[in-house]
């Protein structure tokens, strides 16, 4: 079990390392920029409405999120040279599932944490996949 | 602000003012900026409760404008050298925009000789013998990155959080969360020293309060024994005369006030009057180094070259943190011919040299100084810049802006020295511990007893933090 784990650690970091390598190279001129900027306004917003206790407005927020990372998860399952993109995508929906159940019993201290790691799915991608800076 | 309506009310005014002439100078500043506090106006610098109990209270930002090339101060790279000369190798530049106008030349050693110092062991070089005396007071924070490539943009982002102008800088951001802890200077203060760009650190946008009030921006001052522009009596007007002045303004403030009482932009006016008052009197004391015993001058620096007006600021800094200031930016700079920062596109062991000697000295004394007062451990004295610069030479004798890895220090405010974090073998990109410039800002707060997730501005329609949606506190160093 110890040599799988070790494994999947390699290949994944094999993998992380050619997911970074390749990404001054790709073109991503066939993703909806509008989506992106939308998802991010979502994300600023919902990270104010938490901390600001509007369960509603922060429902709305998530919705808005879960839908553009489906968006993007399709998009980079289909792309070759972003073999990890889809997995921050299902993470972040994954968290945000996790987020919308705190909303739903108000538990917003826990909904909290969870905007943090969507957070970071979405820093980490972008690390990842971003055009060279 | 409302005008008199009627001759009437012009009349009653001007008579209380005419009382407020005959009281010139009567009564002490404190009790005048009392009077003035109307029911329901909060102060927006009244002294506030930190979320939690605060390490630090304090902060001095020592901001090395023009970005240093840490690799030839603090990140010692073995591998570098034995790579020296040789083309950057792809494995370490894939997914970076490296080109610039002045291209990727060849990786390039430093030649400086460098020591491991202290109990911490931390690897200084010789551009900065003085401070390398005190690393086990320092937290070295070696996989530091940020974005952007250019010094207005990384400026923008290392104290607003945010590539463009508008946001509020962390001074503010701080000052906001705490208030001042002095009435009578102001709670953010600027200090550049230098000429030209640099003095200013590439403006005022990186000490502004952003959508936050006005009253939370840094002060800048001003070498010399008048810190605040304007802030002096003109020579012609006699103390008595300038009292009598205020307090016939705060007289008719008072009576507009007093029929509009929601109307704290009076209020505030009238407060802001006083404090200019009482800081021609405090401000100029903060700042009067004749009052400092002249070992301690010379320890940093002041009087010699090229120390001298860097060593009077950081020695400033001191002074103000002292009287309760609460956020001090110190820009570097230097008065040498043809230098104006840190920024080495050419001739870097020049530049670097005359750099280094300029805020060795000075940074030296001010954490022995701290120290020796007990003030160190309520100070976060924090050495930043807006990125590093590349182990890839650029036009021959400099290196280039490097945004993905270099390193920032913090010493004091309850952070545990010693290296924290790394950059890859050649020192081009943040490896391992890996800070942002939102996360050094929520580590900051952190040590300052605010909590950047919960210290929250309302503006259109968002609530804003310091750290935007990032930022995480680095726990390992504190």
């Amino acid at each position: 079990m110890r040599k799988k784990v070790w494994a999947a650690g390699v290949v994944w970091t094999l993998a992380a390392a050619a997911a970074f390598a390749a990404a001054a190279d790709i073109d991503y001129s066939d993703f909806d920029d509008t989506l992106m900027r939308s998802m991010d306004d979502a994300i600023k917003d919902l990270d104010s409405n938490v901390g600001g206790r509007d369960g509603a407005a922060a429902l709305e927020n998530a919705k808005v999120l879960t839908e553009g990372l489906a968006v993007a998860e399709s998009y980079f399952a289909k792309k070759a040279e972003t073999p990890l993109g889809a997995g921050y995508a299902r993470d972040a929906q994954q968290n945000l599932k996790s987020l919308v159940q705190s909303l739903e019993v108000k538990d917003f201290d826990a909904a909290s944490n969870q905007v943090r790691e969507v957070v970071r799915s979405c820093k980490a991608c972008h690390q990842a996949y971003k055009p060279p800076e | 602000m409302s005008r008199f309506t009627t001759r009437r009310d012009l009349l009653v005014g001007a008579g209380l003012g005419a009382g407020g002439l005959l009281l010139a100078g009567a009564l002490p500043a404190r009790a005048l900026a009392a009077q003035v506090e109307g029911e329901g106006y909060v102060d927006p610098l009244a002294p506030k409760a930190p979320h939690f109990a605060a390490k630090a209270k304090s902060v001095i930002w020592l901001h090395m404008a023009g970005a240093p090339s840490t690799l030839d101060l603090f990140d010692y790279k073995p591998q570098l050298i034995k790579l020296n000369g040789q083309p950057l190798p792809d494995s370490f530049s894939k997914g970076l925009k490296t080109a610039t106008d002045g291209g990727v030349g060849a990786l390039t050693a430093t030649p400086r000789t460098w020591k491991q110092y202290g109990e911490t062991g931390a690897w200084v070089s010789d551009l900065l013998p003085n401070i390398a005396n005190h690393v086990d007071k320092i937290s070295f924070l070696k996989g530091c990155k940020t974005e952007g490539s250019t010094h207005v943009i990384s400026s923008l982002k290392l104290h607003t959080s945010s590539l463009v102008p508008g946001r509020p800088s962390l001074g503010a951001w701080v000052t906001y969360g705490l208030g001042s802890g002095n009435p009578d200077l102001p709670a953010f203060v600027v200090l550049p020293t230098g000429k030209g760009a640099a003095g200013g650190g590439n403006g005022q946008v990186i000490w502004s309060s952003g959508f936050l009030p006005a009253t939370y921006q840094g002060t800048s001052f001003r070498q010399g024994d008048s810190p605040i522009l304007f802030l002096s009596r003109p020579d012609r007007v006699v103390e008595t005369e300038q009292r009598a002045t205020l307090d016939l303004l705060k007289q008719l403030n008072q009576t507009q006030a007093a029929r509009y009482p929601g109307d704290t932009e009076l209020e505030a006016r009238t407060r802001s009057y006083d404090l200019a008052y009482r800081m021609q009197v405090a401000a100029p004391e903060a700042v009067d180094l004749k009052q400092e015993t002249a070992a301690t001058r010379a320890m940093y620096g002041i009087g010699e070259n090229p120390t001298d007006e860097y060593g009077t600021a950081v020695l400033r800094a001191r002074r103000l943190v002292e009287r309760g200031v609460r956020f001090v930016h110190v820009i570097s700079g230097t008065q040498e011919e043809g230098i104006q920062s840190w920024d080495a596109h050419q001739e870097i062991e020049k530049n670097h040299k005359v750099m280094s000697k300029t805020v060795d000295k000075p940074v030296a004394a001010l954490l022995r100084d701290l120290k020796a007062r007990g003030l160190l451990d309520t100070t976060l004295v924090v050495w930043t810049s807006e990125f590093g610069r590349t182990p890839y030479g650029q036009t021959g004798d400099g290196r280039d802006h490097n945004p993905w890895g270099y390193t920032n220090w913090i010493a004091g405010g309850g952070v545990k020295p010693g290296p924290y974090g790394s950059t890859d073998e050649i020192g081009l990109r943040a490896q391992e511990g890996v800070v942002d410039t939102y996360d050094l800002q929520a580590t900051v707060l952190n040590q300052l007893g605010l909590d950047h997730r919960k210290l929250t501005f309302a503006h259109q329609g968002r609530s804003e933090r310091a750290t935007t949606v990032f930022g995480e506190v680095i726990k390992q160093i504190i």
